[in-house]
């Protein structure tokens, strides 16, 4: 099973625009999404004026919330199938 | 008084004025007995020069100990008579892995009649040094923990005041920053070529976007650390060959307030969160270079103000203040 890897932007503006709250959410996914999903921080992405930013596999996600980023993994968790 | 002393003493010596002089300047203000018209302070005045020259004055002081590779190196003395009083005159030359130990006769004393009979005494406290000059390479611990052994000596109760100062020599350490990208964006490669340029010295970015830029011209991978230790300072990250890689604006503001805050928890923190990294990595060197990008992120100007930030320039310039107070030697380069 390939495992998508997912890296929450740990810059200054994300940092700033709530990023925790994404990290607390991927903190807490289902045990069948933890299986499948690995996590972790990335340094500033560059986009920070349209923070907080999240790369999924090789997308962006800008303007991240931790719904989002959520419906996002299972996303690209069904495409990769 | 002794700080009072001590302060008088190390700002007459910055001005060049002779360590002779200095003497009895200070030697004048020391009070004396009304009844038997004899001093009871005592006195030892130590200049140092960048070459490990030794200029040593003592009055009525138990006498510096120097020590080389752990064992005792005596020190030629003369009497001298200064400002009326019998002093003891010394010069010598220290050498880096040398200690010497100043203190006070509350540290002789210490324990007297109690758990030693005669105090813990010159054997007592060369005993204790020897043993840690090889555990620290710096001289503080020491000091403190000489203290430490008086104060238990004294069985924590109050005795005589007791002070010491150990002196460690060594090699002036050197840091360099990197904060910020420049202001153009053509000039990326220079600044960091000049950063990565400074091989002795410990080598610290500050900043996101710069460790990404320094990242690149290393052509090395930039990791972000998993943690947060401090939920209002982002992770630091590391890049192979690089010391410190913290995240920029709160970092360094961060930074600023702790080293402002005259507190020292900081110093003995064990959580490692990137400004207590920063404040231990710039306050472990003596002379520090800053160089000092001045691009400006238009995401970040939306909350500066608002969360009264100060600005990378702005941070800088402070950072420069208080450790100059910290007589460090700070240059800043602006790109
Ligand atoms: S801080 Fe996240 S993109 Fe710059």
């Amino acid at each position: 099973m390939a495992i998508l890897m997912v890296s929450v932007c740990a810059g200054t503006s994300c940092h700033l625009l709530g990023n925790q709250a994404i990290v607390d959410v991927l903190e807490n996914m289902p045990p069948s999404l933890q299986k499948q999903v690995k996590f972790g921080y990335t340094s500033c992405l560059g986009d920070c004026g349209e923070g907080p930013c999240v790369t999924i596999g090789d997308k962006v996600l800008k303007h991240a919330s931790p719904e989002r980023v959520l419906d996002m993994i299972k996303e690209e968790l069904a495409a990769k199938k | 008084m002794s700080i009072l002393s001590a302060r008088i003493a190390s700002g007459l010596l910055k001005r060049n004025v002779s360590l002779e002089q200095v003497f009895a300047t200070i030697a004048d203000t020391l009070p004396t007995c009304k009844v038997r018209n004899l001093a009871y302070s005592t006195l030892s005045i130590l200049r140092i020069k960048p070459n490990g020259d030794c200029h040593l004055i003592e009055y009525d002081n138990p006498l510096l100990l120097r020590l080389k590779q752990g064992k005792i190196a005596p020190i030629n003395r003369k009497k001298r008579e200064i400002a009326g009083k019998e002093t003891f005159e010394s010069w010598f030359r220290i050498e880096p892995e040398d200690l010497l130990v100043l203190f006070s006769d509350g540290v002789l004393n210490a324990g007297v009649g109690g758990l030693y009979r005669l105090g813990l005494g010159y054997h007592g406290v060369i005993n204790s040094v020897i043993d840690w000059a090889d555990d620290y390479d710096y001289a503080q611990p020491i000091a403190e923990r000489l203290i430490e052994v008086v104060d238990a000596c004294y069985l924590g109760r109050i005795g005589d005041d007791s002070t010491s100062v150990i002196i460690k020599p060594r090699h002036p350490r050197t840091a360099v920053l990197l904060t910020g990208p420049p202001a153009s964006a053509a000039d990326d490669r220079e600044v960091v070529a000049k950063f990565l340029n400074y091989q002795n010295a410990e080598r610290i970015v500050c900043g996101g976007a710069t460790g990404n830029l320094v990242a690149r011209e290393l052509k090395r991978e930039i990791k972000t650390s998993l943690q947060y230790e401090d939920p209002s300072v982002p992770p630091t990250a590391t890049i192979q060959g690089i010391d410190l890689v913290t995240e920029g604006i709160l970092t360094l503001n961060k930074s600023l307030s702790k080293l402002k805050s005259g507190g020292e928890e900081w110093r003995k923190e064990p959580r490692a969160d990137g400004a207590t990294l920063l404040c231990q990595a710039l306050t472990r060197a003596d002379r520090l270079i800053m160089l000092v990008g001045t691009a400006v992120n238009p995401a970040h100007e939306e909350f500066m103000s608002s969360l009264q930030l100060l600005t990378r320039t702005e941070v800088v310039a402070r950072l420069q203040e208080v450790l100059s107070q910290m007589d460090k030697e700070v240059i800043i380069e602006k790109y």
